[in-house]
């Protein structure tokens, strides 16, 4: 068979699988899913066999007879519980949008970044392995098939062979790219791969149950006839009982173990079995199914083993036996079959592992280490999410090239198997941590830490590290020797543990250390309070099923900013999409608080974009966090959400309350200020008001009763009964005139000629003068000066300065000055107001311009304003925008002076 | 009924366990031949297809 | 009605007359004064009868000129009657704790004054 051909039929093959892919995608999309039935999902499962159980069991089985087996009784073991144990898983992955196992274990683990980035780590390292086994086998079956003039074999890295791998590795990666990365689904869910997968598996068993009837059925005359010739070489005879050594007993058990913890936790298991499930009733249909598969694929593995070492040369690769006994016999076609089977069982593994790889890395690797380098500028961040996709892509093509280069340096050296167990001990580390964190709600994040740290130590100083020396690129005598000389660092017989082989020993060690750790350190340490919501929920995931996640810890957010975040990360359409699912369950006013439901919604969808990690610090650069102590937490578990909300706007409500009550006891005060000062004129008014209405009664009654009252008496009590009503009215106007100054706030504006309303006062004035014999002056030589008070105003100001000043005038010689003057400075006029009279008191000098304030002299009698002139006058200016000011002592008498402007 | 189910699948899980360890296993693991198959394939594979047969069981019950 | 003497203290000069047209008339001898200060300087000298007291009086008010009476031992008979604006019960209570006779409201009735007037002086 030509290479060129091979070539060909390979290509081909990989657009077939294209198709089928593409077919099953475009029906998933118009509603008749081929995928989404258990039937599909249980033949999804059987990705778990991989060149190692294609090519790999028959060399096995050539070492360890039926030891081989131990790789599959494991999953089938496990059959009975199966459901129990993946429902559990996958209500709690459904729940939380969990896309990976790496998202599964840090999320439980209070969403634990380190965590996230440690499984990632351990995943990287064990499945590199791996990948590499497929492409060596592919590599080597390639070889097989195609005749060769030059006999070169796999480990010659010639230059024309280094094409071939290399060729099948970038195709691969290719392939993987264009299955995986197409667009980002929050579900990471893949209709077209699992079409793909399935379809590959039954190519898979087709192919390996052909080569094996060939073999039993053509080659020898049935089953018993292959077991009868094998009893007749030793090394075929000890193949038909199980070695019985210490060793072998030990590695029995602990293949078992290690194959039940891979068939659930190994990535792409993880992928197919929990991701893509869409149905958990699936679950059980392929509880028996998976483990139905692998039974009959696992049969003539052992008369394939036998009938190699008994048929063909000494030299034979038995790993290759599959392939090679075929094409012994010169069955092209089969040969064919058996190629593709081969090649289809490399293509699915690489395809699911590197894309859930892919994801992993994205999501808890790189993400979060760029998100805390990132963290000032959120734009490169969106940036990066944007590009999500290119960067799986870039992942995709490192993960690739790695497995290429281990393929090349070491896998090379060892079956298949070998280096497939080292894989399978890698991901029994996450074991402890993951099972407990599924039974054990004490199990805590340092404890997961702790045990995972120690266990992948002790993984890497038992199995990667010797390989490498075993393949000869460091130095061999690590394992002769032990590390640094100590013989108790044996990596093959750690502590001095004596017959186990590699791989039981590492398991044993690092399944001490790991559970040992993991149980000591949650048992010793406490956990965060986000730890515990997450271990209640996954440890009782049945309860939480129906009802909404408790999220302890407090988030505030707007809605509206909470959209935008997923629209910035998700493209507006699929945010939309997602935003109108949430409306339909609840309805959330635009731009309040958002509710605990929608936040948890939100984080939902990211986690099942980004991963729960990267998720939690997207929305911790948006949302405000704040711890609750753990008593707290342990009161509240039950009510937690409306009771910290309602907490925290208490909290806010007395701090509002505090000073609103501060300013209204201000107000209170100034209110009651108000009052006294209410109260106060009341009752000075009232008062005022009293008095002369005392005399006018009492003076009417005597004028009433008195009989022959004297003429002269008669005119002088009515007099007084007049002046006294017209003292009340005139205390009326006042009164009225101090309401409309006070109430009234614009001043009707006015203006009016200085000298005319002087002239007008002075006139009223004179007799009051004359009858005091004083001199009334008026000195003002301009006519044109304008004051901004209304002519009414004007007259009342002037009329109660003069009166005033007239009243206060000396006695005998009594001047009333009223001027006009003007000072250096002042570049508009004053009025001034003067008289000779004693001057103010000091004690009233502050108090003149209040209300009812009037002054008095210890000599005269209560004098008969009503105290109010002055207020007036004082408010009038004040209201024109002037001032009034007096200056008064006892040698030069009184001057008030007015000046606007 | 859920428990007893649940429980019924604990236990064909560890006899599933105790059967295919060793000790018990040394016991079918002889050199003899049995219906023309050596005895530790034929106990391995029939092992193996009793899970399959009980499990299936198991899911026609819960329907 | 022998000569009573009577001192009128109020602050309001026309309201002193009216009282003084309204008393004089009856027969009573009559002094007056305008403030509490001066009443309490010339009370001793004096030695009224009876007081016609005002409240609202600018420095010494009423009840204080009330108190100074009643602490001082010389003028147990003397009368007081409060006449005044301050019309309040609380105000009437302090005149009355001050040793007042009679508490009595501006405006007054003329006759209503004789009448008390007479009653305590006979």
């Amino acid at each position: 068979m030509g290479a060129g051909w091979v070539i060909l039929v390979s290509l081909l093959y990989l657009v077939l699988l294209f198709l089928i892919a593409l077919l099953g995608h475009r029906l998933a999309k118009a509603g008749k899913s081929i995928v989404n039935n258990p039937y599909v999902y249980a033949l999804s499962l059987t990705v778990y066999c991989t060149v190692w159980t294609f090519y790999g069991s028959v060399g096995r089985a050539t070492q360890t007879g039926l030891g081989f087996a131990a790789v599959y009784l494991g999953p089938a073991l496990l059959a009975p519980v199966w459901y129990m144990v993946m429902r559990k898983i996958i209500l709690i992955s459904k729940q939380l949008r969990i896309t990976s196992i790496a998202d599964f274990i840090s999320s439980r683990y209070g969403k634990s970044t380190f965590i996230g980035i440690l499984t990632t780590v351990i995943l990287i390292f064990g499945i590199i392995p791996y990948i590499s086994i497929q492409l060596k086998a592919i590599g080597i079956s390639f070889d097989l098939i195609t005749p060769s003039d030059i006999t070169d074999s796999f480990w010659d890295s010639s230059a024309f062979y280094r094409d071939k791998v290399n060729y099948f590795t970038i195709l691969l990666a290719l392939f993987t790219i264009l299955f995986g990365t197409r667009s980002l689904d929050p579900n990471e869910r893949h209709e077209g791969l699992i079409a793909a997968i399935a379809f590959e598996s039954i190519i898979k068993l087709i192919a390996f149950l052909s080569a094996g009837i060939f073999v039993v059925y053509f080659v020898f005359d049935g089953m018993t006839d292959v077991f009868t010739k094998a009893t007749s070489t030793e090394k075929t005879f000890k193949l038909l009982t199980l070695d019985t050594s210490e060793t072998a007993k030990t590695s029995w058990f602990w293949v078992l173990i290690l194959s039940a913890v891979s068939v659930m936790f190994l990535p792409r298991q993880f992928h197919v079995s929990v991701v893509e499930n869409t149905n958990i009733s699936y679950v059980r249909q392929a509880s028996w199914l998976f483990p139905l598969y692998l039974f009959l694929i696992c049969i003539f593995v052992l008369p394939i083993a036998i009938g190699g070492l008994l048929v063909l040369p000494e030299s034979s690769d038995p790993d290759m036996f599959v392939l090679s006994l075929p094409m012994h016999f010169g069955q092209g076609w089969l040969a064919v079959l058996v190629y593709i089977g081969g090649f289809s069982a490399a293509t699915s593994m690489v395809v699911v592992s590197v894309i859930s790889l892919s994801i992993v890395v994205s999501n808890n690797l790189l993400m979060p280490v760029l998100l805390k380098t990132r963290t000032a500028s959120l734009n490169g961040y969106t940036f990066l999410a944007q590009r999500l996709l290119s960067i799986r892509r870039v992942i995709i093509v490192v993960i690739m090239f790695l497995a290429f280069g281990f393929c090349k340096s070491v896998s090379s050296s060892f079956p298949l198997v070998s280096i497939g167990l080292i894989s399978f001990a890698a991901i029994l580390q996450l074991a402890p941590a993951l099972i407990g964190g599924l039974f054990w709600s004490r199990a805590n994040e340092k404890g997961a830490i702790s045990g995972l740290m120690a266990g992948f130590f002790i993984w890497f100083i038992c199995l990667p590290i010797p390989t490498l020396a075993e393949a000869g690129i460091i130095n061999q005598s690590l394992i002769t020797e032990g590390y640094f000389g100590i013989n108790a660092f044996k990596p093959y017989a750690l502590f001095g543990l004596e017959n186990v082989d590699s791989i039981s020993n590492a398991c044993i060690w690092s399944m001490i250390f790991n559970i040992g750790l993991f149980v000591i350190v949650s048992l010793v340490t406490t956990q965060e309070v986000d730890e515990l919501a997450q271990a209640d929920m996954y440890v009782n995931i049945e309860k939480y099923s129906t009802l909404p996640d408790i999220e302890v810890l407090k988030k505030e957010a707007s809605v509206q900013k909470l959209k935008q975040l997923l629209v910035r990360y998700l493209g507006a359409s699929k945010a939309r999409n997602h935003l109108q699912d949430f409306q339909g369950k609840l309805s959330s006013s635009q731009n309040d608080q958002a509710s605990q439901e929608f936040i948890q919604y939100i984080e939902k969808i990211l986690t099942g974009a980004f991963g729960a990690a990267s998720a939690k610090l997207l929305l911790s650069a948006d949302i405000r966090q704040e711890n609750i102590s753990l008593k707290q937490f342990n009161e509240i578990i039950n009510q937690t959400k409306e009771i910290l909300e309602y907490s925290h706007a208490l909290e806010e409500k007395t701090e509002e309350l505090t000073q609103t009550t501060n300013e209204l006891a201000a107000l209170n005060h100034r209110l009651k200020e108000l009052d006294v000062m209410k109260a106060e004129f009341i009752s000075t008014v009232t008062h005022e008001l009293r008095t002369p209405i005392t005399t006018i009664r009492s003076f009417s009654q005597i004028l009433k009763h008195k009989e022959n009252i004297d003429p002269k008496q008669k005119s002088e009590f009515l007099s007084i009964v007049l002046k006294e009503c017209d003292r009340i009215a005139r205390l009326i106007n006042q009164v009225l005139e101090v309401e409309k100054l006070e109430s009234v706030t614009l001043s009707d504006e006015g203006n009016s000629n200085f000298h005319n309303i002087a002239t007008l006062a002075l006139k009223r004035l004179q007799p009051i003068a004359d009858e005091k014999n004083a001199a009334l002056i008026y000195e003002n030589k301009d006519q044109d000066i304008n004051i901004p008070l209304s002519e009414d105003k004007l007259l009342q100001v002037l009329l109660n300065l003069l009166s005033n000043a007239l009243k206060f005038c000396n006695p005998e010689n009594g001047i009333v000055k009223l001027s006009i003057q003007y000072l250096d400075n002042i570049n508009h006029p004053l009025i001034c107001v003067y008289n000779n009279g004693q001057h103010i008191p000091d004690e009233f000098k502050n108090r003149i311009f209040e209300k009812f304030t009037q002054v008095k002299d210890g000599n005269l009698a209560k004098p008969d304003g009503s105290g109010l002139g002055l207020y007036i006058t004082k408010k009038i200016i004040e209201q024109g925008g002037g001032k009034i000011n007096f200056s008064s002592n006892a040698t030069q008498g009184t001057m008030f002076t007015i000046e606007f402007g | 009924m859920l428990q007893k189910r649940r429980e019924s699948r604990w236990a064909l899980f560890i006899i599933g366990l105790v059967l295919i360890n060793f000790p018990l296993l040394s016991v079918f693991n002889k050199n003899e031949f049995i219906f023309g198959v050596p005895l530790t394939y034929f106990y391995l594979f029939s092992l193996w297809m009793s899970m399959i047969i009980f499990t299936y069981i198991m899911t026609l019950k819960q329907k | 009605m022998a000569n009573k003497k009577l001192l009128i203290v109020d602050d309001e000069p026309n309201i002193v007359l009216a009282l003084r047209i309204l008393l004089e008339d009856e027969g009573y001898e009559i002094s007056y004064c305008y403030d509490g200060a001066t009443a309490i300087e010339n009370i001793d000298s004096l030695k009224p009868d009876l007081v016609l007291l005002d409240v609202m009086m600018p420095g010494v008010d009423g009840f204080t000129v009330a108190k100074y009476i009643r602490n001082n031992v010389k003028f147990t008979h003397t009368n007081i009657i409060f006449l005044t604006a301050k019309g309040t019960k609380d105000d009437k209570m302090e005149g009355y704790n001050s040793g007042a006779e009679y508490y009595m409201v501006k405006p007054f009735d003329n006759d209503a004054v004789l009448d008390k007037v007479k009653e305590l002086l006979g």
